[in-house]
């Protein structure tokens, strides 16, 4: 019996802190479809999707210490993790100015390791995948342009200038828009 | 910086989209623990880590497992270094469980990867070095061979003759041996002088080069900062007219670039900073927080993202060196912003 698989995330997490490989291969076994489905979303093709999920576990595997134990939560340092490495190479495929600098360990950790706050609370997977259909009654409720601005900010990863660019209004407006959105989300989510 | 632009930028922070310069600017202030709503970020990317959960789930294929074990195993060496050096200081004394063994699916176990193998490993190397630095020492491994009688070496015989000159010779060679050191001490003392005096100059022209680099680095930041177009002056002046002191700020709007110059400012406490304001619609945005040493020209760490257009006026406030987000005292010196830059 893989005594990994009644570990929790966090418990997981831990092991990977002191190299426990067959720790990180149950993580990857419960997170890498979440986490391959967003790559794919976000990267330009499948071939990069892939190596980009790689990259992920890698960094997981090399980058541990870099993980709040505080807050504990795996969920969603992974998922951002996942999210920023992903926009990051399709900002670098379409030469965007906001990603001109060299990627090396320096850079990794201040721009694709998530900044999670100790106050933070804990989420897993189990949590997460169980709060889907409220996730989408929350999301459904948006308006279509409050739907539009999340997408263009979270899976195409562009820049608020470069949405208020796309879209030719101020900055200001996209700013608040994105405010508005999310608060709306979470408003919609905390009502379900 | 008012509620909303705080709650702005942290929507902005949690779903990724901020542009390079406020994310630095907003990452550096929640890694300063700069003060946020309490649990609000945190809450803010929870939300935003759900949205991927309504996706179609779609299953890696099964081979990009053995890519991400074949990652691992290229990185080794790399772990197994750090391992060693952790282990190092607090060596040997633990133990740690064996590794369970398991068979089966494509897997990421790498050999000897495991604390326990490793801190093994390090022990049978520090045993194999131990071994080898005796191996090749130059301590015999019979140390009875140095007991053994050596052949013997014929003795030249001593001559009893001769004994005046033999004096004579020993005498003649402490005179020489005299003056030599005489000599040599005193060469060495003047060189020693002038070494010390070679160092002093040194010292004295790197003193002088730095002053001169400061300067030149200073005002060639000034110089091209001139060359952009659109350069908007802000002269601040003391609330109290009875202080000299004053700054200038000079903003570049085209390439959003800008310098802050503070003039018989008063000194300030260790952890205090001149935080710079611009206020728009009575609300006040930070520019950032300086702590000048003299008269130099500093670059504006934090450029205003509100138009020109609604900038009514900068202030300077005493603040904490981390910065305030909002005033929290008096303005200590203001200046407006230049009328002719206003759309009417």
């Amino acid at each position: 019996m893989n005594r990994f698989k009644e570990l929790t995330d966090l418990e997981l997490m831990r092991e990977i802190a002191n190299f426990e490989s067959r720790a990180l291969e149950e993580l990857y076994d419960r997170y890498s479809p979440l986490l391959y489905t967003l790559i794919k979303k976000i990267t330009p093709d499948e071939e990069t999707a892939e190596k980009v999920l790689v990259d992920v576990f890698v960094i997981v595997w090399r980058k541990t210490f870099r993980f709040n134990f505080n807050n504990g939560n795996v969920y969603s340092w992974l998922v951002t993790l996942a999210r920023n490495k992903a926009v990051d190479t399709l900002r670098r495929s379409r030469n965007s100015l906001s990603t001109s600098q060299i990627y090396d360990d320096d850079y990794e950790d201040y721009f694709i390791i998530p900044t999670f706050l100790d106050d933070m609370d804990s989420l897993d997977l189990n949590t997460a995948m169980s709060l889907v259909p409220k996730v989408e009654r929350a999301l459904s409720k948006l308006t279509d342009t409050q739907k539009y601005v999340l997408h263009l900010a979270y899976y195409e990863g562009y820049t608020i200038d470069e949405i208020a660019d796309k879209l030719n209004v101020p900055i200001e407006t996209v700013r608040s828009k994105v405010m508005n959105a999310l608060h709306n989300f979470r408003d919609n989510l905390t009502k379900e | 910086m008012s509620d909303d632009a705080i709650h702005e930028m942290m929507a902005a922070f949690a779903i990724g989209c901020m542009d390079r310069k406020n994310f630095i600017q907003f990452k550096d202030y929640v890694d300063a623990g700069g003060e946020l709503p309490e649990g609000a970020l945190g809450e803010l990317q929870n939300i935003v880590s759900l949205i991927p959960t309504i996706l179609e789930i779609e299953k890696p294929k099964e081979s990009l497992k053995d890519e991400v074990a074949k990652r691992l195993i290229g990185l080794q060496d790399e772990i197994k270094t750090r391992i060693r050096e952790e282990k190092r200081k607090t060596l040997l004394g633990k133990t740690y469980q064996t590794a369970q063994k398991e068979t089966g699916r494509p897997t990421f176990q790498l050999s000897n990867l495991t604390k326990s193998t490793i801190v093994k490993e390090t022990k049978e190397e520090m045993k194999a070095k131990t071994k080898t630095k005796y191996e090749g020492s130059v301590i015999p491994e019979k140390p009875v061979q140095y007991m053994t009688p050596q052949p013997s070496i014929p003795q030249p015989k001593e001559k009893s003759a001769g004994g005046i000159i033999g004096w004579l010779a020993l005498l003649i060679s402490v005179i020489l041996f005299s003056v030599l050191g005489y000599y040599s001490f005193t060469s060495i003392e003047t060189l020693n002088k002038q070494i010390e005096e070679l160092n002093h100059d040194i010292t004295l022209f790197r003193s002088e080069l730095s002053r001169t680099n400061n300067f030149m680095n200073n005002y060639l930041s000034f110089i091209e900062f001139f060359n952009y177009k659109d350069v908007i002056i802000i002269n601040l002046t003391s609330v109290d007219p009875n202080e000299k002191a004053s700054a200038r700020v000079f903003l570049s709007f085209d390439v959003k670039e800008g310098l802050i110059q503070f003039k018989n400012v008063k000194p300030l406490q260790p952890n205090q900073g001149y935080q710079l304001w611009a206020v728009s619609k009575g609300v006040a945005y930070s520019m950032g927080v300086y702590t000048p040493s003299s008269n130099e020209y500093i670059h504006i760490s934090s450029f205003p993202f509100i138009p020109k257009e609604n900038i009514e006026m900068l202030k300077i406030t005493i603040e904490s060196n981390t910065g305030s987000p909002t005033p929290s005292v008096q303005s200590y010196l203001v200046g407006n912003f230049p009328q002719q830059t206003k759309v009417r």
